[in-house]
């Protein structure tokens, strides 16, 4: 559970709990999990989910300054290493076979699961560095409820968000919609003049609007219904390098629909899930006055089949599944429309066969257009040696298929790629004791990851092609210490998490010069990431801080960007207005100590800045959720 | 008390403004040399990491940086290539939209010429700086002084290299050479070859030495005079990327190769075989019978140089920035 979450956070949700329960995906209990409620997160003011990994984890993210592209590495794998689920669907552009985690608004779901690492397995093969599961929930409490939200800031930010709900006995429906702007127009030193004189940010407007609704059908106890529904669009312009004239900017706009049906049943047999859903996604690029363009689209079409049984009184758990998938993609670089089937099916098992020893196993088969991939799986150990202590380890293999741009790109696209192959070795250790008032967690994380043929582009006589070109060893070291302490009305939770991350080539496969050692680019070896969340009353004040240690530009590691500390603060309060009815003010206040800083080369961030919001909540029945 | 002790020390650990902003690469007041070679590093399109680096021979040693040491302000996006004329050397820098006048001794910006389309190639003619671009069939005509556009022509296609030879200016598409008059911006004519351009430069004598090839076949001509090639064209079975004259002997190399034979000779030698893994920059210098070779690598990686003596012995190799793509041996 995240530090930073306020202290009168909500609790997990499900339907009922006499009839079938929400069918969660069985994570595994040997690869690290981190889980976010957005309900808590996003009072202090709207982010996207890169915005919030930056503050709330080590993970580094790549953004493109102030509204810009926003990707991320975990573990040192490529920004393509990562799957990102919306709802069980995989919400990845098949093209690039990567997410814009600039393009998911909190707003559009209730929580998020971080599974580091080949936790991900249990969803899709391909998450090298880890995978994100997205997720809306159906209404607790019964009767109808809204929420309507109204954010002000610096650079002409500003943000409307609406929601309605409704939870009967026979089913549940929630709405929601969101429309955020933002000018960026910020002061930053501009380091490309002498003297690095203060200049302005133009050309950088960001407009994103969606709308989401979710309907739940319960027809009888066992059986469970859903329809969920995502519509966003978002518009920016994509302002120059410093280094590049700044009168003009490049411009981008994103469709993007997903929608997903799903059957749930429980009964003797197990929990039953079958799914299907659609993914499309629209992004048009126009360069600066207007010389170029392209527009790029993609569209899937993914079915899930999921079983999952409980036995011997639950010391063996059971999960298996099937995935079909068909995906199509269309741009100008692909020369028209392209195609791929990718269909996997899988098994996990968890079985705790002696009272404090658990043995996890997981195996998985895909097949891309007919050829099959090599068999990947995991095989897992825990072992509770007190009840306040677990250690647990695993050994995984994973790989990931090509990009339907890597294969079929013209000019450059590559047939004969083979698929990434990975293995890795994680163990882990979890303290979490209780000293009188006191509660901590401590939770330390060591693992090595192999990468082989990891994919690249690379220039050839007359255009650039993807080739299977290195091969690349990650470790580290992911700690975290949690403490929480209550005295009277008064509440502290405190976080710190420190991440230590080495990765280098081992190999450039018919390159000419064997690695010497260097980090990998844009990966920094230290990350640090602290919170403090102090509540009084309905007043709670709270601080994060992080802090990214240098990472060098390119793989000679001669170049780099400096280290940067980033810290924020936030004053909420809480005025109940009446039964059912509440609203919510929040002043934030970001970069305070007003940093000069930069993510990406010549891509200036903003300094210190200021968010106030507002968000009105009323429930029909409070009681009775 | 703890807790305040604990605000305390964030507080303090985040109000560390960090001296450096931006990209950062060590730098030092370059060391000078009698006999010196600028290294053009390209850099990667939309990373701003192009960059002037300084090599001497007799040192052996590599410098990165020259323009942003002395000015401390980052050289801009994608050298191209650098025109030396008068006391300035001109930087076409077509990411960056942008020429940078500087001055040949201390590297100091003199001028710059903003909003100039894509700048590639360049050459100094009648007075005035000629400049091709990478999107547009233009060259665009600037003055020397303050880089303003002064005049513009319009080309049947985009032009690569531009060459200032016999009061005339070479222009070099995809697979013709033109001739332009460069006092009245005139399209005088044009010769097609047979086969794409590889590389074309003048010789030690002045000549113009053209190299033509797809992936099986390399053609030589030699260009005494526009009108007059001699002697005859000269093949090889295989592709070049640069080629080169001296005293008579005529070189050239390709990702794999180094060889030279003769315009009078039938058969080739070969001096020194090698594996480029991305051959991108390619320089001869001709005071001291030299070639540079420049190994772009993976284009992430700093580029590998290669430095060469006319009978394929390797004297130095030496890291320099990324991808390189050309060479200026000062006189």
């Amino acid at each position: 559970m995240l530090w930073a979450a306020p202290i009168w956070g909500q609790k997990a949700d499900t339907l009922a709990s006499v009839t079938v329960r929400e069918y969660r995906i069985q994570a595994q209990a040997v690869f690290k999990r981190q889980t976010f409620q957005m309900d808590s997160l996003q009072q202090n003011g709207r982010q996207n989910l890169g915005e919030l990994l930056r503050d709330h984890t080590g993970i580094f993210v790549r953004s493109y300054g102030g509204n810009g592209i926003a990707t991320l590495s975990l573990r040192g794998t490529s920004s393509n290493h990562s799957n990102v689920f919306w709802n069980n669907l995989d919400i990845s552009s098949p093209g690039l076979g990567l997410t814009d985690f600039s393009l998911l608004p909190a707003e559009a779901f209730d929580g998020v699961d971080l599974l580091y690492g080949f936790g991900g397995m249990v969803d899709a093969g391909g998450g090298l560095g880890g995978s994100f599961r997205l997720r809306t929930q159906a209404p607790r409490a019964m009767g109808w409820g809204g929420q309507l939200s109204n954010e002000w800031g610096s650079f002409g930010r500003r943000m409307l968000g609406a929601g309605l709900r409704y939870r009967g006995k026979w089913g549940s429906s929630r709405s929601r919609i969101y429309h955020f702007q933002s000018d960026n127009n910020f002061a930053y030193p501009d380091i490309t003049r002498p003297g690095s004189p203060e200049s302005v940010q133009e050309q950088a407007f960001f407009r994103q609007s969606g709308v989401l609704q979710d309907f739940y059908y319960r027809p009888a106890p066992r059986h469970l219904l859903s329809f969920k529904t995502w519509y966003d669009q978002t518009y920016r312009e994509l302002p120059p390098l410093l280094i590049n004239p700044r009168q003009v900017s490049d411009r981008m706009q994103d469709f993007n629909w997903r929608s997903i049906s799903q059957w749930q049943h429980q009964n003797s047999w197990g929990h039953w899930m079958v799914n299907s859903g659609w993914v499309a996604g629209d992004n048009n690029f126009r360069t600066a006055n207007d010389t170029a363009a392209s527009q790029n689209r993609f569209r899937s079409w993914q079915n899930n089949v999921r079983w999952k049984k409980s036995w011997w009184q639950q010391r063996l758990r059971t999960e298996a599944g099937m995935v079909l998938r068909w995906d199509q993609a269309e741009s100008p670089g692909l020369g028209g429309q392209v195609r791929q089937q990718q269909h996997s099916v899988f098994a996990s098992a968890e079985w705790q066969w002696a009272p404090r020893w658990q043995l996890s196993a997981l195996l998985r088969q895909s097949w891309l257009d007919q050829q099959r991939a090599p068999l990947i799986g995991s095989l897992g150990l825990a072992w509770q040696w007190q009840a306040n202590q677990k250690l647990y380890a695993s050994l995984a293999r994973n790989f990931r298929f090509p990009t339907l741009n890597d294969r079929f790109w013209q000019p450059g696209g590559n047939p004969d790629l083979k698929p990434e192959d990975s293995h890795s070795l994680e163990v882990g250790y979890r303290y979490s004791p209780r000293l009188g008032d006191h509660r901590l967690v401590f939770q330390a994380n060591g693992f090595f990851n192999w990468v082989n043929n990891w994919i690249q582009w690379l220039p050839g006589e007359s255009f650039w092609s993807p080739q299977n070109y290195r091969a690349v060893f990650n470790r580290g070291l992911e700690m975290s210490l949690k403490h929480r302490w209550q005295w009277g009305q008064m509440r502290l939770r405190e976080g710190m998490r420190y991440h230590y991350l080495r990765a280098e080539n081992t190999a450039f496969y018919g390159g000419q010069n064997p690695p010497k050692g260097e980090q990998l680019p844009y990966v920094p070896q230290h990350a640090l990431n602290a919170s403090a969340a102090l509540a009084w009353r309905q007043w709670e004040l709270r601080y994060l801080q992080s802090f990214y240690g240098r990472y060098y530009l390119d793989a000679s590691n001669r170049s780099y960007m400096p280290a940067f500390p980033l810290s924020h603060l936030a004053l909420s309060k809480r005025w109940p207005l009446g039964p059912g009815w509440q609203l919510l003010s929040s002043l934030s206040v970001r970069n305070l100590m007003d940093i000069d800083y930069q993510i990406l080369p010549y891509r200036p961030e903003p300094g210190r800045h200021f968010w106030l919001r507002l968000e009105l909540h009323w429930q029909e029945n409070p009681s009775r959720g | 008390m703890r807790l305040f002790a604990y605000i305390a020390l964030v507080l303090l650990f985040g109000a560390c403004q960090p001296d450096e902003i931006g990209p950062q690469s060590p730098l030092a007041t370059p060391q000078r040399g009698s006999a010196e070679v600028l290294v053009l590093n390209e850099g990667n399109f939309r990373w701003g990491n192009a960059s002037l680096g300084l090599y001497l021979p007799e040192r052996q040693s590599y410098q990165q940086g020259l323009y942003q040491a002395r000015n401390a302000s980052p050289l801009g996006d994608v050298l191209q290539d650098l025109i030396p004329a008068g006391g300035s050397y001109y930087l076409n820098l077509n990411g960056s939209n942008l020429i940078r006048r500087v001055d040949t001794g201390s590297f100091a910006l003199q001028a710059e010429g903003q909003g100039l389309g894509a700048p590639f190639y360049g050459a100094f003619a009648d007075g005035a700086l000629f400049v091709s671009d990478v999107f547009a069939p233009t060259i665009l005509v600037l003055s020397a002084d303050e880089l303003r556009e002064i005049g513009r022509i319009a080309m049947p296609e985009k032009i690569r290299r531009l060459i200032s030879w016999q009061g005339v200016l070479i222009a070099e598409g995809e697979q013709s050479l033109y001739r332009v008059n460069p006092r009245d911006l005139s399209l005088m004519d044009s010769l097609r070859f047979v086969l794409p351009l590889r590389d074309v430069r003048i010789s030690e004598n002045r000549s113009l030495l053209v190299l033509s090839g797809d992936e099986t076949r390399s053609i030589f001509r030699l260009f005494l005079r526009w009108e007059a090639t001699l002697p005859p064209a000269r093949f090889f079975p295989g592709p070049l990327r640069y080629a080169f004259q001296d005293e008579e002997r005529l070189y050239a190399v390709s990702a794999r190769t180094l060889v030279r034979s003769g315009w009078q000779q039938e058969d080739w030698d070969s001096l020194a075989t090698f594996q480029m893994q991305s051959l991108y920059g390619f320089g001869y210098d001709a005071e001291r019978a030299e070639i540079y070779l420049a190994d772009a690598l993976d284009y992430n990686q700093n580029a590998e140089v290669y430095r060469f003596d006319l009978a394929g012995q390797l004297l130095h190799r030496f890291e320099a920035g990324p991808i390189t793509n050309g060479f200026y041996f000062k006189p």
